[in-house]
């Protein structure tokens, strides 16, 4: 008797957790079910910030608008936490490649990486004569850049070797604040940092020029863009609902167009992260650096040889055969 | 006739005083100590002029009337506060618990060792990248204060049941005594001013951690967040933002310690010396 009332309990048990994974299943695609879009403090955001300040929801899905540490996007995506996800692109690639999880729509972000100094003798890439030429002074010399062994320092490191600056060391720093400590200080004298540090640092910190974008060097020696952050949708939700995809999309393409259109809006973007109390975004720095925040939205079929190009001097296991199908080529 | 009461009156008042300082000499010598530290600070401060690094008391606090006048302030500290409690809450009944376990029964003990071991060597921010892994980023400090509570709380209390009065038990065993009355009569009594130690000692640990899980994992309405947001936004504001809310994060530190320490004295009053 008891063995079959254990039996029974046990079979009862299963069927209850089977259902209720079958209704969490369906509930996650129901066409009014709550999606959540993630993307990384700072310039990123931005991409959504006009979202976010409507509360957009996304055809009959509210959605639930997160601002992330930049340290939670692998988790986020690792753990399926988000449907849409704004990541650096690099990582966002590896992780889809990985984990087969999401696909690239679209990049929003090409470049707010900008190198900084306090030294008088040195060109910008507007005076100087070509992007060999900017990055051949940098011989001899020591760049303190923000995000060691991430897209920063990588890249920053990949452009020297193109124009083989020699005896160049490029120090990596943890944070924003420690560089813009080390410029107030002379101990610093060059530095790659990012918008809108880049602003607020050449703006509150007495003799910092700003020299170049690294974007437009990188155009210039690599010969194409430089899609430092993109979109990135779960595959089950593409599949399941690519109406809500494409709306999303759409949204998104208007909310960067809004942020670009003038400083008033830019301002109006910024306060509002600001007042979130999640940003580090300020609305007066946002007024002043979002047009070196780059953003713009360009299809993930659009941006494809850029982003090919970009990964893999980033290191991403990238191969055509394997992960073509992770470029979203749209409805 | 009148001078001789204002002599008698002066006596009296220099006797009071002098009894109020006996009986509060430890919180005025603390005072003092703070004194003396704000003023130090102060003096390197206006000596430094370099108010990124290090700002003036004046400016910190006018940062902290700041942070105070936003109710967003009293949100994201009262949830800071909330996880804090619920980490140390879970933490505590769980090192209790397990800590009774381990104390009468060796193998447990053995059994849970290299776990305890573990969570005391591992780097709170090793495990806070971890957790955040596993969990959302409201959950992540919570989850880094129970892993910070639990192994004070279960060693304090594991020792402190193994060391029982021998005699006291050998006694319960002659009489007899039912578990229940040798737990509130011997384990209790014995155990009860240690394990509350450890929790002051625990409590604080779980402040500091649970504020850096917040900072790592920018979690919504957190002082973590606040602090994160002040030191990103320094070179724009200075420092002084960074160093209130760090002023209000020793505050609540504190506060909790002293009521630790008014729960002791009141158990202390209640049951006597038994506590």
């Amino acid at each position: 008797m008891k063995k079959i009332l254990f039996t029974l309990v046990a079979l009862s048990l299963v069927a209850v957790l089977a259902l209720g994974a079958v209704a969490c299943q369906e509930s996650d695609w129901a066409k009014d079910s709550e999606l959540v879009v993630m993307a990384p403090d700072g310039a990123p955001a931005m991409a959504i910030a006009k979202l976010m300040k409507e509360d957009s929801a996304i055809l009959a899905h509210p959605v639930d608008y997160r601002l992330i540490a930049a340290t939670a996007v692998a988790s986020s995506m690792t753990n399926g936490d988000a449907d849409i996800i704004i990541a650096p692109t690099n990582a966002g690639m590896n992780l889809s490649i990985v984990t087969k999880g999401y696909q690239l729509v679209a990049v929003t972000s090409w470049g707010n990486l900008a190198l900084v100094t306090t030294d008088d003798t040195l060109l910008t890439l507007a005076e100087s004569e070509s992007a060999t030429a900017f990055m051949a002074q940098f011989a001899e010399r020591s760049i303190t850049s923000i995000g060691s062994n991430q897209v920063p320092d990588k890249t920053l490191k990949h452009l020297l070797g193109l124009v083989e600056v020699e005896n160049c060391t490029v120090a990596a720093a943890s944070e924003a604040p420690v560089i813009q400590t080390g410029l107030r200080q002379g101990d610093i004298d060059i530095a790659l940092l990012g918008e809108p540090a880049v602003t607020a640092t050449a703006k509150n910190v007495e003799g910092v020029r700003v020299l170049g974008f690294l974007s437009d060097v990188w155009s210039e020696l690599v010969g194409k863009d430089f899609p430092q952050a993109g979109v990135f949708a779960k595959r089950e939700l593409i599949a399941n609902e690519p109406e809500a995809v494409e709306a999303f999309l759409t949204s998104l393409k208007e909310s960067i167009a809004y942020l670009n259109a003038s400083k008033q809006n830019a301002v109006e973007l910024g306060t509002y992260m600001e007042q979130t109390g999640l940003s580090s975004l300020k609305g007066a720095i946002v007024g002043l650096s979002y047009q070196g925040m780059h953003q713009a939205f360009v299809t993930a079929k659009d941006a494809k040889d850029a982003v090919v190009a970009f990964i893999t001097v980033l290191g991403v296991q990238y191969e055509e055969a394997a992960h073509a199908d992770i470029f979203y080529q749209g409805k | 006739m009148k001078k001789v009461e204002s002599a008698k009156n002066k006596k009296d008042g220099v006797a009071a005083f002098r009894t109020f300082c006996k009986k509060h000499l430890a919180f005025l010598i603390g005072l003092g100590a703070l004194l003396v530290f704000a003023a130090v600070w102060e003096i390197v401060a206006v000596c430094m002029q370099q108010a990124w690094v290090l700002p003036r008391v004046e400016d910190v606090l006018v940062a902290l009337g700041g942070l105070l006048a936003k109710p967003d302030f009293y949100r994201a500290t009262g949830m800071t506060l909330l996880r804090s409690l619920l980490g140390f809450g879970i933490g505590f009944v769980l090192g209790v618990l397990l800590g009774i376990l381990a104390g009468v029964r060796r193998g447990v003990r053995a059994a849970l060792q290299p776990i305890v071991a573990f969570l005391r060597a591992a780097p709170t921010m090793a495990l806070t990248l971890i957790i955040m892994v596993w969990f959302r980023q409201a959950y992540t400090p919570v989850c880094i204060g129970v892993l910070m509570v639990f192994p004070i709380i279960y060693a304090t209390t594991a020792d402190s049941i193994a060391t029982a009065d021998p005699d006291l038990l050998e006694m319960a065993k002659v009489y007899r005594m039912s578990r229940k009355n040798k737990l509130l009569h011997i384990y209790v009594p014995h155990a009860t001013p240690m394990i509350l130690s450890g929790a002051t000692t625990a409590f604080a640990l779980n402040i500091k951690a649970t504020v850096s899980a917040e900072i790592l994992a920018l979690t919504p309405l957190s002082l973590g967040t606040g602090m994160k947001i002040a030191k990103d936004n320094f070179i724009e504001d200075g420092a002084a933002p960074v160093f209130a809310w760090l002023l209000v994060a020793v505050l609540l530190s504190v506060v909790f310690e002293l009521l630790f320490k008014g729960v002791h004295k009141l158990l202390k009053r209640r049951y006597g010396n038994e506590v």
